[in-house]
């Protein structure tokens, strides 16, 4: 070879059929879908906000490290003998997301349907400030950062205070409580919205991949 | 002894031509200099800073209350800081400052218009300081490899524009004749890599398309990245360093279009094995696991090519730093191909796809292959580019030793804990968290081996700042690891 310009189209032209092939068809394909979900009005709306700031909050501390979302066909691993959900995830489960965090590792439990399996509030807060605490073993980080430290007022601890230690104590030695921030709430709410496999899809249906 | 190479400025026909050729290539270096040292030194910088992050990251897999109180030094920040400052900071700097002067020399054309160089050094580092910055003050996109936020790319967007212009100014200076394999891939990757990057920045982070196309694009991006960016740099410095070692030439020229065109066919298709058993239609995910297994054939075209013609002087692993980095990154190429051809199979994926056994494959590929054949070339170039010589030979020897058996027992650890975890994920008599406590001891020795390639890193910089430092040597003898019983040619033709 002594020219570039054919070796130059040549590579162009083989970058452009994978491009064309697994980027621009999916975008027009999942794009023209996703027109048809419908946006949330009033107290919904409200509540989708919410969510949808969660869902940064997720994106910006790296849960999707050690947590996938996605459940895989019980003919291919055993996602559903762990209760990850019934049937296995598609496509069109993300709809309405900023960004699809289907995750590649599980150092941790899968979280397609965790606003299903574990539904309270509370237990998520718990676990946020302290994984141990509701999973002996866990080697999850201690999310405190997304908690605030307040002064008690009065004797007791508000009702969504943390639980300090094994005793139970809400109010520690200087008589501070931790109430969950705005984006530790933001952050639940999005772990409680989760709840991937729930609505039936005729596509799930299908055969199996094998 | 004769200096033949397929590389065409290695064509010595009289010595009148020989005399010519070596000032040419004293001034190619000397122009290349400057830019190219400053492409390497800031990627040195990344890479120290990429591992003391990698450090952290994997301490708090086995000790979660490791730095656990600030957001900044979370887990789920620190990682990404750690994969995104080694894939932009590190290796795409080095990349860049290889594939420079690779090109430079192949083409026969000093680099003109550093000034712009300079500009591009400039914006990638501010890019990677805003990006491994804004993912520690929590913006990360939470995309995985492309984590920076929003303005870190457009910096680094910005920072590629010199580079491509660079490298399409020597291709259309270039002196006439054949052009080598090297120069192909150079100039395939750097217009592969702009694409890629800024496809994904516009369709994913500046302006998102619905979700569900996200996840094909991201891994068409992550895959592609590797194959199409970093692979091609560093088999083109293979292919340009080891004839230049051995000063023999390449095994097959044949060979090599066909490992060209079928990497640069097949590979673009590869990304969404990463998919397999996702929420995707079969054909996506069938056609990338076809495509996985047909890397086979550039893959063999390559490993044939690179390791034939070492062994036609196996030896010089002894003696020379350059071939022993580099022939170590060719096996780890060729292992790490065959390796993730096997990955993309529905049997193995289904045990592998969701462990650590895929964190030990991409170091294997980013490290044992891309980062080793990068501190390969850095120690042919320098010598030549600043005319001063590596000043201490244990150092290197430090270096190479740390590094090479670090990686190796990174994946090692990685791999069989990996393929453990995905066995007891598929046995659902094993309970969760039984898992995560059984895989501890393989997380702690991966933490060991972390250490291990930090130290050889914190060996290479010494080396690196040392050299810098010294007075230039006009005819100097290369720093060689052992006595040569036929020597290297001499490091410093350009003098």
């Amino acid at each position: 070879m002594h020219q570039f310009r054919t070796i130059f189209l040549g590579f162009l032209a083989t970058f452009l059929s994978a491009w064309l092939g697994l980027v621009i068809l999916p975008v027009f394909h999942y794009g023209s879908e996703a027109k048809a979900v419908p946006v949330p009005t009033g107290e919904l709306a409200v509540e989708e906000a919410l969510i949808r700031h969660g869902e940064l909050v997720y994106a910006a501390n790296g849960c999707v490290y050690c947590h996938t979302q996605q459940v895989r066909s019980p003919s291919y691993g055993n996602d559903d003998k762990r209760f990850w959900g019934d049937r296995r995830s598609v496509a069109a489960d993300y709809e309405g997301d900023r960004f699809a965090f289907l995750g590649t590792m599980r150092t941790g439990p899968d979280l397609a349907n965790v606003g299903q399996r574990l539904s309270s509030a509370g237990w998520h807060y718990q676990h946020l400030f302290e994984p141990t605490s509701t999973s002996p073993g866990s080697i999850m980080p201690a999310h405190r950062f997304l908690f605030e430290r307040r002064k008690v007022v009065g004797s007791e601890a508000d009702a969504e205070a943390m639980t300090l230690d094994a005793e139970g104590n809400k109010i520690d030695a200087e008589g501070y409580q931790w109430l969950p921030s705005d984006d530790a709430r933001a952050l639940v709410a999005y772990l409680l919205s989760l709840k991937r496999t729930v609505t039936p899809r005729p596509e799930a249906e299908e055969a199996p991949l094998r | 002894m004769s200096n033949v190479a397929l590389a065409p400025e290695a064509t010595d026909v009289d010595e009148a031509q020989k005399l010519r050729s070596r000032l040419l290539r004293a001034e190619i270096d000397a122009a290349a200099c400057n830019p190219v040292v400053h492409y390497l030194a800031s990627a040195l910088f990344w890479l120290l800073l990429g591992s003391v992050l990698a450090i952290a990251a994997s301490i708090k897999l086995h000790n979660a209350a490791f730095l656990a109180d600030a957001d900044w030094l979370t887990f789920g920040r620190v990682r990404p800081a750690h994969l995104t400052a080694m894939s932009y900071g590190w290796s795409t700097m080095a990349c860049i400052g290889v594939g420079l002067w690779i090109m430079s020399r192949l083409c026969r054309a000093p680099l003109r218009h550093t000034g712009w160089l300079h500009l591009s050094v400039l914006l990638f580092n501010l890019g990677n300081a805003v990006g491994v910055w804004g993912v520690m003050a929590g913006r990360s996109t939470g995309i995985e490899w492309l984590e920076y936020p929003k303005e870190a790319g457009v910096l680094i967007v910005a920072g590629f524009i010199p580079v491509m212009l660079a490298f399409v100014d020597m291709a259309r200076r270039r002196l006439p004749g054949h052009i080598y394999v090297s120069q192909w891939y150079l100039m395939a990757s750097v217009f592969w890599f702009p694409w890629l990057f800024l496809t994904v920045q516009v369709l994913m982070i500046w302006s998102p398309v619905a979700a569900p196309a996200q996840p094909p694009m991201n891994w068409w991006y992550g895959h592609n990245v590797l194959g199409l960016w970093f692979t091609p740099v560093c088999l083109a410095a293979a292919y340009y360093l080891i004839p230049k070692v051995i000063g023999k030439p390449i095994h097959s020229y044949y060979l090599s279009i066909v490992g060209f065109w079928s990497l640069a066919f097949f590979y673009a298709w590869n990304g969404m094995h990463h998919l397999v058993g996702g929420p995707y239609p079969a054909w996506m995910i069938g056609l990338s696991i076809v495509a996985s297994f047909m890397m086979v054939i550039p893959v063999l075209a390559v490993a044939v090519n690179h390791h034939f013609t070492a062994f036609k002087d196996i030896g010089l692993v002894r003696s020379s730093p350059t071939f022993r980095f580099v022939v170590f990154g060719t096996f780890s190429y060729t292992a790490v191909s065959l390796q993730g051809t096997s990955m993309a199979f529905r049997d193995l994926s289904k045990i592998t796809h969701f462990t650590h056994y895929t964190i030990g494959h991409s170091h294997l590929g980013m490290y044992a292959f891309v980062t080793m054949i990068l501190f390969g070339a850095i120690y042919y170039m320098m010598p030549r580019l600043t005319g001063r010589e590596w000043p201490s030979v244990w150092l290197i020897r430090a270096h190479f030793w740390l590094c090479g058996v670090g990686v190796l027992y990174y994946v090692m650890a990685l791999s069989i804990g990996g393929v453990k975890q995905g066995l007891w994920l598929l046995d659902d008599s094993v309970p969760f968290m039984e898992i995560v406590q059984r895989l501890l001891p393989y997380l702690e020795h991966r933490t060991f081996a972390g250490k291990m390639m930090t130290l050889g890193h914190v060996a290479f910089v010494i080396s690196f700042v040392w050299l810098l430092l010294r007075k230039p040597v006009p005819k100097s003898e290369p720093t060689l690891l052992a006595k040569n019983p036929r020597p290297e040619p001499a490091a410093i033709q350009s003098v």
